[in-house]
């Protein structure tokens, strides 16, 4: 019961409107439709030119894909929590503004911004290896290929997407073609 | 927020995780973000710790009939519960960045604590990057989200870079814009994605700063919508149908309709029945049946002024025929019901139905099935 002020009384205090700034006013502005109407695509799940490493052939660059990896691993990976928790920087060194019932808002810095908004950008070896990851799960899931999970195109890959070649009756290329892409049902990393 | 249970292997780690199936996680998996994949037997779970072995460090196996695909949760592995932040299947999404409030209302259905939660900052911040499917319209809500104003500005940049063509809703008393630090620092760049939901309950202080237990809050809130009219920004105000609001509906009315006639929307809303509401049922107990004609004036009012305005929380059995079209359906999923004699109603597609806890607590009005065919 105490914890409410239950007495309009009490209220009746406050300044008068400090600014009164209503001059400049707007037409109303029409409701918002939904966007329901947009077209449907129904194109395949990759067309040629979505597909970055359609005739990536593997082993040239090996080492630096296995530098990417290492290097990726460090905005997440292990699965733990990528993100040090904010220290909750108490705001307004200036006591002067709210009144004493006014909590202000924290303005802590804003400098880490982009850190937070931005997804980091991947470069092309790390659009390869999270290509290469995504078959390889799926040609595990086919029990076409037993190894690492690793991003790297090696031959056992490579034997394993001949195989599912060779049962799709695509050409056996070895390759992570369109055509076998779209079979895979894996979407191109762009 | 529904709390499912959830059986977890040994690999779960409390966080943030999307849900996926065996067969998703192909087109979906990618290094930093964290996948928890449904596995109905025991086959599927040997499969994921397979993976597991072979180098994918980020799933884990979840064994629940509960979860959907594109759920994004938090486990809480130790009670075997999974938090569902956000599911695609849902009609209203949102986010929630602090149970810290600035007013103390009357009616508040989730009333605010004053322990420290930066750590939802960076769990919403986690939600949005999980999230695999974006949500036409996001809200935001709290507590009071400006007094997390510098996450609030992460929370926004974020959506606006992961969601680009999402709308989101503020949900905020408005008053710390008052301060000039806090609306120059989010508007630096006005956004153009964001629409403000703003309270107001009186046209005068002391019956607004009385409704919100917080003196000074009038003045605050209106310079706050007068910083936002400023950037152009779009504003829903939103009317809570209480008592002492009621009583004043009509000069309030007037008021919206003179002095902020820039409001896109305005939305009066039925009272959700728990949080302070309970300790103050005198002022918040309220037949909206009964209050029918007020509201219709009301209506009457805001139409003459040409301001647009819709009723929420509000079962289509609790407002007369003529305010029908202008009945919102606002429950949020989780916590929407509809009572036993609901099922005979013709009308029941189209209303809001009730909050879950009216079954507890009290109902808007004694439910009335419609059961004329109506066009």
């Amino acid at each position: 019961m105490s914890k409410f002020v239950r007495n309009l009384a009490i209220f009746i205090a406050g300044l008068p409107l400090a600014a009164t700034k209503a001059a400049d006013v707007p037409s109303l502005q029409t409701p918002r439709f939904d966007d329901l109407d947009k077209a449907v695509s129904l194109r395949p799940l990759n067309v040629e030119m979505d597909n970055l490493f359609a005739s990536h052939r593997s082993h040239s660059s090996h080492s630096s894909h296995r530098s990417h990896s290492s290097h990726s691993s460090h905005y997440s990976g292990s699965g733990a929590s990528s993100y040090v928790p904010s220290t909750p920087a108490v705001a307004s060194p200036t006591p002067t503004v709210a009144a004493p019932s006014t909590r202000t808002a924290n303005l802590a810095n804003t400098e880490d911004t982009a850190s937070y908004a931005t997804a980091p950008a991947l470069s092309t070896a790390e659009k390869l290896r999270l290509q290469v990851i995504r078959v390889q799960i799926r040609l595990n899931t086919l029990h076409l290929y037993d190894g690492q999970v690793d991003g790297i195109f090696n031959d056992e890959t490579k034997r394993a997407l001949k195989l599912f070649q060779t049962v799709k009756g695509l050409p056996e290329t070895g390759l992570m073609s369109t055509p076998t892409l779209n079979a895979l049902g894996i979407s191109a990393v762009k | 927020m529904r709390r499912v249970n959830a059986e977890f292997g040994t690999a779960v780690e409390d966080g943030i995780y999307r849900v996926v199936d065996i067969a998703g996680l192909p087109d979906e998996w990618q290094d930093d973000l964290r996948f928890l994949v449904l596995a109905p037997d025991g086959a599927a779970s040997a499969q994921i710790e397979a993976w597991r072995h072979k180098g994918l460090h980020n799933i884990a196996p979840v064994t629940t009939l509960e979860l959907e695909t594109g759920d994004v949760v938090a486990c809480d592995r130790q009670r075997g519960k999974a938090n569902v932040l956000f599911r695609e299947s849902d009609v209203h999404h949102s986010l929630f960045l602090t149970n810290q409030c600035n007013s103390y209302c009357l009616m508040c259905s989730q009333p605010p604590t004053r322990h420290e939660d930066g750590w939802l900052i960076d769990q919403a911040l986690d939600v949005v990057r999980h999230v695999r499917m974006p949500p036409r319209v996001i809200g935001i809500s709290g507590g009071e989200p400006l007094l997390a104003a510098s996450g609030l500005k992460h929370v926004l940049s974020s959506i606006e870079h992961y969601w680009p063509d999402t709308q989101v809703e503020v949900l905020t008393n408005g008053r710390l814009l008052h301060d000039k630090r806090v609306s120059s620092m989010l508007f630096e760049k006005a956004p153009s994605n964001v629409r403000w939901l703003v309270p107001l309950y009186g046209h005068a202080d002391f019956l607004h700063d009385f409704v919100v237990q917080s003196p000074g809050a009038f003045d605050e809130t209106l310079d706050g919508l007068l910083a936002l009219q400023s950037m152009r920004q779009p504003i829903q105000l939103r009317i809570v149908l209480i008592e002492p609001v009621v009583d004043i509906l009509d000069e309030l009315c007037r008021f919206i309709g003179q002095n902020l006639p820039f409001v896109e929307y305005v939305a009066l809303m039925a009272c959700e029945p728990t949080g302070f509401a309970l300790a103050n049922r005198d002022l918040c107990d309220l037949d909206l049946l009964e209050a029918a004609p007020m509201l219709d004036r009301a209506s009457r009012l805001l139409d003459r002024y040409q301001v647009p305005h819709v009723f929420m929380n509000a079962p289509l059995c609790a407002l007369p025929e003529r305010l029908w079209p202008r009945a919102a359906r606002s429950i949020s999923d989780w916590k929407n019901t509809y009572a036993d004699e609901c099922a005979r109603c013709s009308v029941k597609d189209r209303c809001c139905g009730l909050f879950a806890w009216h079954e507890k607590n009290w109902k808007p009005t004694k439910l009335k099935p419609i059961e004329e065919t109506i066009a």
